[in-house]
């Protein structure tokens, strides 16, 4: 009780700090504390505020990356085992520049699912739920905005940068509380910019509201006022200083670089910015990790944009204080096989693999879980995907145990019941 | 819902229906139904509609986007007296039917173009697509199309109604509850973990129902079958080693690859019970045999497939609740509103606002024998149909009585193909380019299927011997990259990284290629010696295939069959997709030349001379390419697209669309390249608007573009008092972004 007591006073301070927009600031304890209050006997005060979850897309080599074996063994291939500050906290050497950031990372490497397919995986790892055609669960953004709404009144509460079609979403929840969607991170928002000269817009707007107040005082219906109201919104979005939160541009060359060019590296980068002016929820999604033939050519490729990427944010966040209240969850759909196949690869492996977390109230340089010497099963502590997502959730404070009804009245939870490992927090 | 029962009004008409008056149109029918439902609530019907009002919704709802200028006018200037009902039949034959319709199948089957969420379920996806666009152009009755897909099997290449399964590949239990929500109305997906809580369905009910298809396997197995290939594994000559064996089943993956999700095999496959079935009147994991769960039971015979009985079952007219599901459907697409909401979710209380009426309909749509077009033309033909939209919306859970239809949003697809309709002439003809691209697709599946599926199993495990040989020669190059790679990240030598990286891509193309060398042609060759044998021997034997690819490459060879072959695949790279290409060349010439011609005629009557004309014009035909029907775009549309923003469904669910607000779809219509590609200078909307002689005539035609009538005095005097404030704003691209950003626009009323 002690430390929640504190670490709510230190949480509104820091809040009170970053945050951006005084009515927003006004309207903070409410939004945040009130979620789930009374509802949940587990909720708890969140130890963070803000999520960047990077989702690795195809399924990451745990052996080649956060959990490698001893040098020389026949699983661990040419890859070179690298140790860190941390006691019993490895990488392999795919992950050098990651490796100076030990101290601040919670790694977990006794993940398991029970899904070995990319979509089925890719959709338990999202949602908690295996996969079914009959309904749609959501996304732990969905879920966080369900519970907790809107941080900042303009902006969008829940991106998703570079995803997939397949992406949950809001699942069976109100699709507007879908992410929006960015492919290119340098791109801004999709169709935020005035193509318009500023006075022609607001002369046509004007005109088109105009033209349309016989229709719309003819029809006051839920959903024609829906529409007058999205425009607003729109024009207010356009017009909200906090737009600059897409937009790269203002971010100096060098942090560009130091992210990595890439569409990933500008993309973690692009969530910093967003998480700093109140977007609650940022996914930065990255593949393929689906290396059946030629791991180790392909795989350190990938990783070496990852630990680029994920140094630099890591590193951005801490020197400016977010790391604290800014959950970073590295994530994947399942790990790969120790076994080197044929075309020297490696082939889906769900029963044990990596994740990582760090900031957002998680213990700082801590090692949970294990597997046995060939990265083949899971020797103690095993966490499932309910459980990464429970944990996630518990950081969040959201109210794991509160039963949403989906439209065709069946009951789910956020995380479905997973347990959130207290071991990572402290 | 008022908590009349269904059963009830049932038992008190003849044949448990209302009966349908064969005097009386059933259009009257229905008019006077509803008219005594609203009476009965003190309730009266909307004012009739005009013609404008009439031409636009009827336009929207059976062709799915607005009426062109000209097809306004055209109706509007037609004297004859019945011009609605004349209008209402010829939309139902035209492309736009099948356009619009599409996605109402779409949408209840979840189809996608990749249709299990991975590009080698493409041709599949594709196939399947074009199966439910030719049962609607031809106009199949509803319970064919229904029975086709229910037992549908074989290849996709065959028949594209094996998507149906495909679709919920490796989820059987759930296809189940698919089956049971779209054409049963009926939710059981509870039981499949658990007795139904808040409906009488058993999780044994649910076994029993979903034992019918279970059986219905979408595999990737071996063509020839597991058992023989074993078998001959264990024949073969030199004892094969267990890594050997092991290695092979890899091998046979790598063959198969191209053409999984492509299969689908009838057994009577049953289903066992979960190893935490919790019930007492079964023991868990035991088996389930088929039973249906309501209605006349469907009757097993050992003449026939689980599946058929199945499908009888499923399709019967004493099915309690098949036709009925489509018939309040229908209704639904026409009126925005079903008699019984939500439509797919019936239960043994659930009554519809008007009974009697859903009862007629019912009745109705058995009568012409599930015939979709008669029925829907019933409906639309309606008094009921033509009456203003409502002006107060209809709270969820109350009952709506139909004084008119309600009012809607378009869906995406409705507001996209408005807008196709406004940019590009025809928009109705189907895209040939897009259908070229299926056959594409569909055609290199057929390919490698046809040169494996002949092979026996022995053959089968050669193949798969000289695809580890090739493995092995390649893993040598794999190697050496690997080590290239070692040495030249000890020295962060990008170049040498980016090196080692080509050589192993390269190794990977050569693998698929040599499979399609070794493997492929070879079947293939077999197929068209034998075709060519049999030809000369005047046997009967035909195989449409390989006639097909014995044409092409006669030509290729000036008669010579072999010699065709040789130059079209040559001696290096894959030769799937070169052969696809001779298969399909003439088809491609013929469309390339027509898209020539095309534009030369409209650059003529255009006028397209100037070099900025022929900007704009090369804009307008690069915007054309992407501004196509939204059921010629990928399915769903990607992330992030127009039709997503505007809610149309992921196709993940059943009927997911939506048609609710959001500030993207604003910021897509304010700021997005929509408005200025209507307003390029030779879109539709640009030619119609230019046609006026004046300021006046000019508005009165993008009001007739638009909105299917002449701008009212209020509006053109708004417009002409904007424009003296500044008249920079009177540009075809200011009219054009005003008024799409109107609610008058999205709405159909």
């Amino acid at each position: 009780m002690e430390r929640n007591e504190f670490s709510r006073r230190h949480f509104v301070n820091r809040a009170a700090k970053t945050f951006l927009g005084v009515s927003a600031l006004a309207n903070l304890p409410g939004q945040l504390f009130a979620a789930g209050a009374g509802a949940s006997t587990l909720k708890q005060l969140p130890t963070a505020k803000q999520v960047i979850y990077l989702y690795m897309s195809g399924g990451m080599s745990h052996i080649d990356t956060l959990d490698p074996k001893k040098p020389g063994t026949e699983v661990m291939g040419p890859n070179k085992r690298i140790s860190t500050a941390v006691d019993g906290m490895f990488f392999t050497d795919n992950l050098r520049r990651l490796k100076q950031h030990a101290p601040k990372l919670a790694v977990i490497n006794s993940m398991t699912s029970t899904q070995g397919a990319h979509q089925q995986g890719n959709y338990f790892m999202h949602t908690s739920y295996e996969m079914r055609s009959s309904i749609k669960h959501p996304a732990m953004g969905a879920w966080t905005l369900k519970f907790q709404g809107k941080n900042h009144p303009e902006i969008p509460a829940n991106v998703l940068i570079g995803g997939d079609s397949n992406h949950p979403g809001s699942g069976f929840l109100e699709s507007n509380l879908s992410p929006v969607a960015l492919t290119d991170p340098s791109g801004g928002l999709p169709n935020a910019k005035m193509r318009l000269e500023e006075e022609h817009f607001n002369f046509h707007l004007n005109l088109a509201k105009k033209l349309d107040t016989p229709f719309i005082e003819k029809y006051n219906q839920k959903n024609v006022r829906a529409y007058s109201a999205m425009y607003d919104d729109a024009v207010s979005l356009m017009k909200s200083r906090d737009l600059k939160a897409f937009d790269l541009a203002d971010e100096p060359d060098g942090l560009k670089d130091r992210y990595g060019r890439e569409n990933f590296g500008q993309g973690c980068l692009l969530a910093r910015r967003l998480v700093e002016h109140g977007v609650r929820f940022v996914e930065v999604s990255f593949g393929s990790w689906d290396t059946h033939s030629s791991n180790f050519v392909t795989l350190p490729e990938k990783a070496d944009v990852l630990d680029e990427a994920l140094s630099a944010l890591l590193w951005d966040l801490d020197r400016r204080g977010m790391l604290d209240d800014t959950l970073v969850v590295l994530a994947t759909e399942f790990g790969r096989t120790p076994e080197i196949n044929t075309n020297e690869g490696r082939d889906h492996h769900p029963k044990a693999f990596s994740c990582l977390l760090a900031g957002g109230g998680i213990k700082r340089g801590t090692i949970y879980g294990k597997t046995d010497e060939r990265g083949d099963s899971i020797l103690e502590n095993p966490v499932t995907i309910p459980d990464l997502n429970a944990t996630i959730g518990y950081a969040l404070g959201l109210p794991l145990d509160q039963i949403v009804y989906s439209p065709s009245m069946r009951p789910f939870t956020v995380a479905d019941k997973g347990k959130p490992v207290a071991g990572l927090f402290g | 819902m008022k908590p009349l029962l269904f059963s009830v009004i049932l038992l008190t008409l003849n044949n448990g229906l209302q009966a349908v008056d064969n005097k009386v149109s059933p259009s009257r029918q229905i008019d006077e139904l509803v008219e005594k439902g609203l009476r009965a609530q003190s309730l009266e019907f909307n004012e009739p509609i005009s013609d404008s009002v009439f031409v636009r919704r009827i336009y929207l709802d059976i062709n799915g986007r607005i009426p062109t200028k000209a097809e306004t006018e055209k109706f509007l200037n037609s004297e004859d007296k019945n011009k609605r009902n004349n209008l209402i039949d010829e939309l139902l034959n035209s492309d736009g039917y099948v356009s619009n319709f599409y996605h109402l199948w779409a949408d209840m089957l979840r189809a996608r173009t990749e249709i299990n969420g991975t590009n080698l379920g493409s041709a599949t996806g594709r196939a399947y697509e074009q199966w439910i666009k030719t049962a609607l152009r031809e106009n199949k009755p509803y319970d064919v199309m229904v029975r086709e897909l229910l037992t549908a099997s074989g290849h996709s290449w065959e028949n594209g109604a094996v998507g149906y399964y495909i679709r919920d590949y490796g989820m059987p239990l759930d296809n189940t509850a698919m089956t049971a929500q779209v054409f049963l109305g009926t939710q059981i997906v509870c039981a499949q973990c658990h007795n139904h809580p808040f409906d009488k369905w058993t999780q044994m009910d649910y076994y029993h129902l979903a034992a019918f298809t279970y059986g219905m396997t979408s595999t990737n197995n071996l063509p020839q079958g597991i058992k023989e290939v074993q078998a001959a594994i264990k024949r073969f000559p030199e004892k094969l080693d267990d890594q050997t064996q092991k290695d092979l089943k890899r091998a046979f993956s790598e063959i198969l690859k191209p053409v999984r999700f492509n299969n689908v095999t009838t057994t009577d496959k049953l289903p066992q019970l979960p190893r935490d079935y919790q019930y007492n009147n079964a023991k868990p994991k035991s088996t389930v045999t088929p039973a249906s769960i309501m209605g006349p039971k469907a009757v097993l015979s050992p003449s026939q497939p689980n599946v058929e009985s199945f499908a009888q079952w499923v399709t019967s007219k004493d099915n309690p609740r098949f036709t009925l599901v489509m018939a309040n459907r229908l209704w639904k697409k026409a009126f925005g509103q079903g008699l019984i909401e939500p439509v797919d979710d019936l239960k043994d209380h659930t009554a519809a606002s008007n009974p009697e009426l859903m009862s007629f309909l019912e009745g109705l749509f058995k009568q012409n024998d599930f015939d979709m077009k008669a029925y829907l033309a019933a409906i639309f033909k309606s008094k009921t149909y033509q009456r203003a939209v409502s002006l107060q919306e209809v709270p969820i859970g109350t009952p709506y009585y139909f004084p008119g239809p309600v009012l809607r949003r378009m869906s995406a697809e409705q507001v996209w193909d408005s807008i196709v309709s406004m940019i590009r002439e025809n928009p109705d003809l189907p895209d040939e380019e897009w259908n070229l691209s299926a056959r594409e697709q569909i055609l290199r599946r057929q390919l490698i299927g046809e040169s494996l599926y002949k092979q026996d199993a022995k053959q089968f495990v050669l193949n798969g011997l000289e695809v580890l040989k090739v493995q092995k020669e390649l893993s040598e190059k794999i190697d050496a990259a690997v080590t290239k790679l070692t040495a030249a990240r000890e020295t962060n030598d990008l170049q040498k990284i980016s090196e080692a990286s080509a050589d192993v891509k390269e190794a990977r193309r050569a693998l698929s290629d040599q499979i399609e060398r070794r493997i492929y042609l070879k079947g293939l060759k077999e197929g068209i010696e034998f075709t060519v044998s049999s030809a000369k021997s005047n046997s009967a034997v035909t195989d449409a295939f390989f006639n097909e690819l014995v044409t092409t490459i006669r030509e290729k060879g000036n008669g010579d069959a072999m010699a065709g072959m040789e130059a079209i695949v040559d001696d290096e790279g894959g030769i799937v997709a070169k052969l696809v290409r001779a298969m399909l060349a003439d088809e491609r010439a013929i469309l390339a030349e027509k898209q020539l011609e095309q534009s030369k005629k409209e650059m003529n009557d255009w006028h397209v001379e100037k070099k900025n004309s022929k900007t704009a014009f090369n804009t307008l035909k690069a915007t054309s390419a992407r501004m196509v029907r939204a059921s010629e775009l990928p399915s769903p549309a990607p992330l992030g697209h127009f039709l997503r923003e505007f809610g149309q469904s992921d196709r993940e669910l059943i009927n997911n669309s939506n048609n609710q607000a959001s500030v993207t779809q604003a910021l897509t219509l304010l700021n997005g390249t929509v408005p200025a590609a209507v307003a390029n200078p030779y879109s539709v909307f640009s030619r119609n608007m230019k046609e006026g002689a004046n300021f006046k005539e000019r508005l009165d035609n993008v009001y007739l573009t638009m909105f299917s009538r002449p701008a009212t005095v209020e509006e053109t005097t708004l417009f002409s008092e904007a424009w003296k404030s500044d008249p920079e704003g009177a540009t075809v691209s200011g009219i054009a972004w005003t008024l799409l950003n109107t609610r008058q626009f999205i709405f159909i009323n």
